[in-house]
């Protein structure tokens, strides 16, 4: 079975080409989530194998997100979306416990690569 | 991995997400300017500058990706407070909008981005100058170090590890970040290099040496390193049991903290589920609606019939049964179709803070702008096609409406102006006001005005209430650059602005008071594509008159009617009504006078602007809901046609153009210089 991921990112652009990405890879993208308080929200619903998390999001930002899920289930894998200059950022989502990260502009073969490596497929 | 993205079609959603970013921009650098310590907008504007770089980067827009970065740098300090909005600020990144708007239109038009940012970039560049520069694109500005020599005298037990960080690797620090992240639980850092505090040196491409004291075997630690993406594993040895113990690491606990998350404790929002659906879609349903909404009819119709012939027929009365219940679906159907293709006048209503502001600093005018009732809903359609007017009335409002704050300080009024812009529902119809505290319109200057055009006669003029004068701003002649002063050169008039409204069944009145101010009301349908109409018929013709437009029915004796250069009128209440005579409107037969059999003259008062018209007609058949068709580019554009539908009999009857037919009677009020008018 193909592995579920939940895809969280406020522009829904770049969730469509995120998806796309995964799509064309054999993942399934089991949810979209707009902002981080519905990412927590479908990640109880969906229960999926991986999230691709946006940092800059309204009412509720990714960290907190990430954090948030990581603490309902600290196996949760989920993996940064992150602009370039956000490193202090990524670094305190990965001490609580992110996998990994991507860097926007996503280039297929990093997202695909950070996404196996986490999920440990690849 | 070979992959091809395929990004043309992303491209729409990219756009269609671009232009909410860009309005986001633009109202928050607005309201900047009102209030520039409200962190919360600025917060917003990152948002929307820092999406709309991740997306134009990963559609290799670079043009737009570098501008809206540049913007983010500037905003990021503003952000956090390390430097304060200035008007010069908040100008440089209005023009950086600007440009993304430009830019973005491009890319719209499927034209070359051929727009030079570097000069917006120096100046967004310079602003950031107040405050800490570029800290959304920290890149470590140090040279290459050669990695330290691996250490001989290490624990025994413990690892050497050289490990490379990929040559293309974006942010090589949390890599190495994550490295230590990674050794942390499965045993004792010993050294590092690059160290912890200086992780921020570490280049893409460069190695790093590690030596670590395992505490479950080498294995373990070979395999989590594996795991971590962009980071290769060059060589590690694992040292014997005669060296000495060197140094003890510290462990990973020296970081320098990250900036805390800026944890917005909202409660969880409900999600909302949307889904996006093109306007052709839309238009297809609502089409598809309206035939069912005219075979409804026709149904209900034959339905009756049937019941009339077969009266004590079971398999009728269960039909009818049936068609009544389909009728009730069709009609929550397109009750429903409708509300989708509703949308809040916000989304045209968003874009005049900004036009306002432009034109009130061009024109040294100070002018706030009240916006009111933004979540009205109106149909698609209609919403296009007000922006036109809209922006129209104003321009007129900031350009002449409105004093220049010497003026009004003078007059005794506060030095800012106020124009409110509001929207509201009254029944099924739009209210849209555009209302200024200026001066009001000079009533003296509009009838000179009048009069100089031909517009009206003095005759007329003198019996004509000001109400009745100020209206005639709508006429066309009369140019409103006379009306008060010129109108930023664009040559569009009031007339026009009348006629756009009336295009869409709705209608425009002005009031004005000396001193106090001028309010424009527009009157406009909630839809255009279904409209209550009265049927009526005119010889084998069927003509209907859309319900909005019908003042009242009425009937007078043939010998009431009197002849104005040839041209029928009554004395309708006191004041002239013009009659149109139905059956030679369209016809090819041009007798003017009326009669009929049985010596009464049936017509429908309809009003367009302030004027009111008697559609003389043969017989009245009811009202009906129809379903508006154009009549296609076959027959071109009929004057007061607006087009045709279908009945529940399957008969086609023309939709009159009530507001065609007033300016048919205006022209030839004007041409024969008719003294008389049929006003209200």
């Amino acid at each position: 079975m193909s592995k579920r991921i939940l895809v969280v990112d406020d522009a829904m652009f770049m969730r469509a080409t995120v998806k796309r990405i995964l799509e064309q890879a054999g993942y399934e993208v089991a949810g979209e989530a707009e902002n981080g308080a519905m990412a927590v929200e479908r990640y109880g619903e969906l229960k999926p194998d991986a999230v691709l998390m946006d940092i800059t999001m309204p009412v509720m930002d990714g960290i907190s997100a990430a954090k948030a899920i990581l603490q309902s289930d600290p196996g949760a894998i989920v993996l940064m979306c992150t602009a370039l200059g956000q490193q202090n950022l990524v670094i305190e989502a990965i001490k609580a416990g992110v996998k990994d990260y991507i860097v926007k502009p996503f280039q297929p073969d990093r997202v695909l690569e950070g996404v196996g490596k986490a999920l440990g497929v690849a | 991995m070979g992959f091809d993205m395929e990004m043309s079609d992303l491209l729409s959603v990219f756009l269609e997400e671009a232009e909410e970013q860009l309005q986001r921009l633009d109202d928050g650098f607005l309201q900047l300017e009102r209030d520039p310590a409200d962190l919360e907008i600025m917060k917003e504007v990152f948002r929307a500058a820092h999406t709309l770089k991740g997306s134009s980067a990963t559609m290799g827009l670079k043009e737009i990706a570098d501008l809206t970065h540049a913007m983010e740098n500037l905003l990021d300090p503003l952000r956090s407070g390390t430097l304060s909005a200035t008007p010069e600020i908040t100008d440089v990144l209005l023009t950086g909008t600007d440009a993304l708007r430009t830019l973005i239109g491009q890319v719209n038009n499927g034209e070359q981005m051929d727009l030079d940012t570097s000069e917006i970039r120096e100046r967004l560049k310079a602003a950031c100058s107040g405050a800490q520069t570029d800290s959304a694109s920290s890149k470590p500005a140090n040279k290459k170090k050669a990695p330290s020599k691996v250490k001989e005298d290490i624990e025994p037990g413990a690892m050497s590890i050289r490990l490379k960080v990929s040559d293309d690797c974006l942010m090589p620090a949390v890599r190495a970040f994550m490295v230590y992240n990674t050794l942390a639980p499965l045993g004792k850092l010993l050294s590092a290099d690059p160290s912890h505090d200086k992780l921020e040196d570490l280049q893409a491409g460069q190695e790093m040496s590690i030596t670590f004291a395992p505490s479950d075997g080498p294995d373990a630690v070979v395999a989590a390193l594996k795991s971590v993406a962009e980071i290769d594993l060059v060589e590690f040895t694992v040292a014997s049991e005669e060296t000495s113990p060197q140094q003890d690491g510290k462990p990973p606990a020296s970081q320098k903290p990250a900036p805390t998350a800026r944890s917005n404790a909202e409660p969880a929002s409900k999600s909302i589920q949307t889904v996006r659906v093109g306007v052709d879609r839309l238009d297809t349903l609502m089409n598809l609606v309206a035939e069912l909404v005219i075979d409804r009819t026709r149904m209900t119709q034959i339905g009756g019939e049937l019941a009339s012939k077969y009266e004590n027929e079971d398999l009728v009365q269960g039909l009818g049964e049936t068609a009544v219940h389909i009728g009730r679906v069709v009609t929550e159907l397109q009750e429903h179709i409708m509300k989708v293709r509703l949308l809040p006048v916000e989304q045209v209503f968003s874009r005049f803070p900004r036009m306002v502001r432009d034109l009130s600093h061009k024109v040294g005018k100070d002018v706030d702008l009240v916006l009111e009732g933004q979540d009205t809903e109106l149909d698609r359609s209609i919403l296009e096609d007000i922006v036109d007017p809209l922006t129209h009335l104003l321009r007129n409002a900031v350009d002449h409406g409105v004093e220049s704050p010497e003026e009004r300080e003078a007059a005794g009024k506060s030095r800012r102006a106020r124009v409110v812009l509001a929207a509201k529902q009254e029944e099924n119809r739009i209210i849209i006001e555009v209302q200024d505290d200026g001066n009001g319109i000079s009533l003296e200057k509009v009838k000179a005005a009048a009069l100089k055009n031909g517009a009206v006669t003095e005759e007329l003029l003198s019996r004509m209430s000001d109400d009745e004068s100020l209206q005639l701003i709508f006429a066309s002649g009369v140019s409103t650059a006379e009306k008060v002063t010129d109108v930023s050169g664009r040559g569009v008039g009031m007339d026009v602005v009348r006629n756009n409204i009336q295009g869409l069944s709705g209608n425009v009145e002005v009031k004005t008071e000396a001193g106090v101010g001028t309010t424009f009301r527009i009157n406009l349908p909630l839809t255009l594509a279904i409209i209550q109409a009265l049927v009526t018929e005119v010889g084998e013709n069927i003509f209907v008159i859309p319900l909005s437009a019908v003042v009242e029915t009425f009937r007078c004796r043939a010998d009431e009617v009197h002849y104005i250069d040839g041209h029928p009128a009554i004395n309708f209440r006191g004041s002239v009504l013009h009659l149109c005579k139905m059956s030679n409107l369209f016809g090819s037969q041009h007798d003017m006078s009326l009669s009929s059999d049985d010596g009464w003259i049936t017509f429908v008062v309809a009003r367009t602007g302030a004027l009111k018209l008697g559609l003389v007609v043969d017989r009245l058949v009811g009202e009906q809901e129809v379903v508006i068709k154009p009549l296609g580019a076959f027959f071109g554009d009929i004057d007061g046609i607006a087009g045709a539908t279908i009945l529940g009999d399957g008969r086609v009857a023309l939709i009159v153009d009530v507001g065609a037919l007033g300016a048919l009677v205006n022209r030839r009020k004007r041409d024969r210089l008719v003294v008389e008018a049929g006003r209200a």
